[in-house]
């Protein structure tokens, strides 16, 4: 048996590219039903506000304004994607995600947290479709396979609240710098998207060996 | 989980998120700026940073 464990945030676009390469490794490994997955909840932006902001805006506050280098980046990360048969939008919108997390762990309960994560990021980051709101997670979580009165109902209160928490909590003391961040048997992590192959051969180190070093 | 201790793996990526700055970096495409950090700066080539602070 083998255990994954991927922090990731629906607006992170590197999070974005790593999820099909996980999956097709895993799918690839041989062993797709010893090995399990938990998707942890990671906020890029805490802080941010309800009313969405222009993601290509944050990029180009992060450069300074420089227009081209903005541009040179999302354009690279749009190709990645497009090499891989995801749609990107480079004006995605950013805002408090924290009630997609919530869902997120509903999801999990249900058994069905990669249906979820593919809908959300394919709407979020490939349409540029604002997918913050109560009323798409409920539709989101519901076409997922959520039951839709449970995913209304997590909506209304503050469940799942303290299991995103927890996983931000883990992840400030595993010292993540980056995301996606990926755990493989607990002891082997993965900073960043890496390829499929990697992903792979990861896999295969921790189920072959279990041994780290 | 408890905290584990771990391995990182030195694999190669092309694409990170910054946790504390919200960017996600392309490191092929984000060559150093003498006026700005690079917003992929201690991150493995495709990591994406993390919160926007």
């Amino acid at each position: 048996m083998l255990h994954i464990d991927i922090w990731a945030d629906f607006v992170c676009p590197a999070c974005y590219l790593a999820k099909p390469r996980i999956d097709q490794a895993i799918a690839a490994s041989g062993h797709a039903d010893a090995i399990t997955v938990t998707y942890r909840s990671f906020e890029l932006f805490p802080d941010a506000g309800a009313t969405p902001f222009d993601s290509f805006e944050h990029v180009l506050h992060k450069f300074g304004g420089d227009q081209a280098q903005a541009a040179l980046v999302e354009d690279h990360m749009s190709a990645l994607a497009r090499a891989q048969g995801q749609p990107y939008a480079v004006h995605h919108p950013v805002a408090r995600a924290f009630d997609a997390h919530r869902m997120l762990h509903l999801a999990t309960e249900h058994g069905v947290a990669s249906e979820f994560i593919n809908a959300v990021q394919r709407d979020l980051l490939g349409q540029g479709i604002n997918a913050y709101t109560a009323a798409y997670l409920a539709d989101a979580a519901a076409k997922a396979g959520v039951p839709a009165a449970r995913a209304t109902a997590l909506l209304a209160g503050d469940e799942y609240a303290d299991a995103v928490r927890g996983d931000e909590k883990l992840a400030r003391e595993l010292g993540v710098t980056a995301v996606p961040f990926t755990i493989l048997g607990g002891r082997l992590a993965i900073q960043g998207a890496a390829t499929a192959g990697a992903y792979a051969d990861a896999i295969t180190r921790a189920l072959t060996t279990g041994d780290p070093t | 989980m408890n905290t584990p201790r771990l391995t990182i793996l030195a694999v190669g990526t092309d694409a990170a998120c910054d946790p504390e700055t919200g960017t996600c970096a392309v490191p092929q495409a984000t060559p150093p700026s003498p006026d700005n950090s690079p917003p992929e700066a201690g991150l493995p080539p495709g990591a994406h940073p993390g919160p926007g602070k």
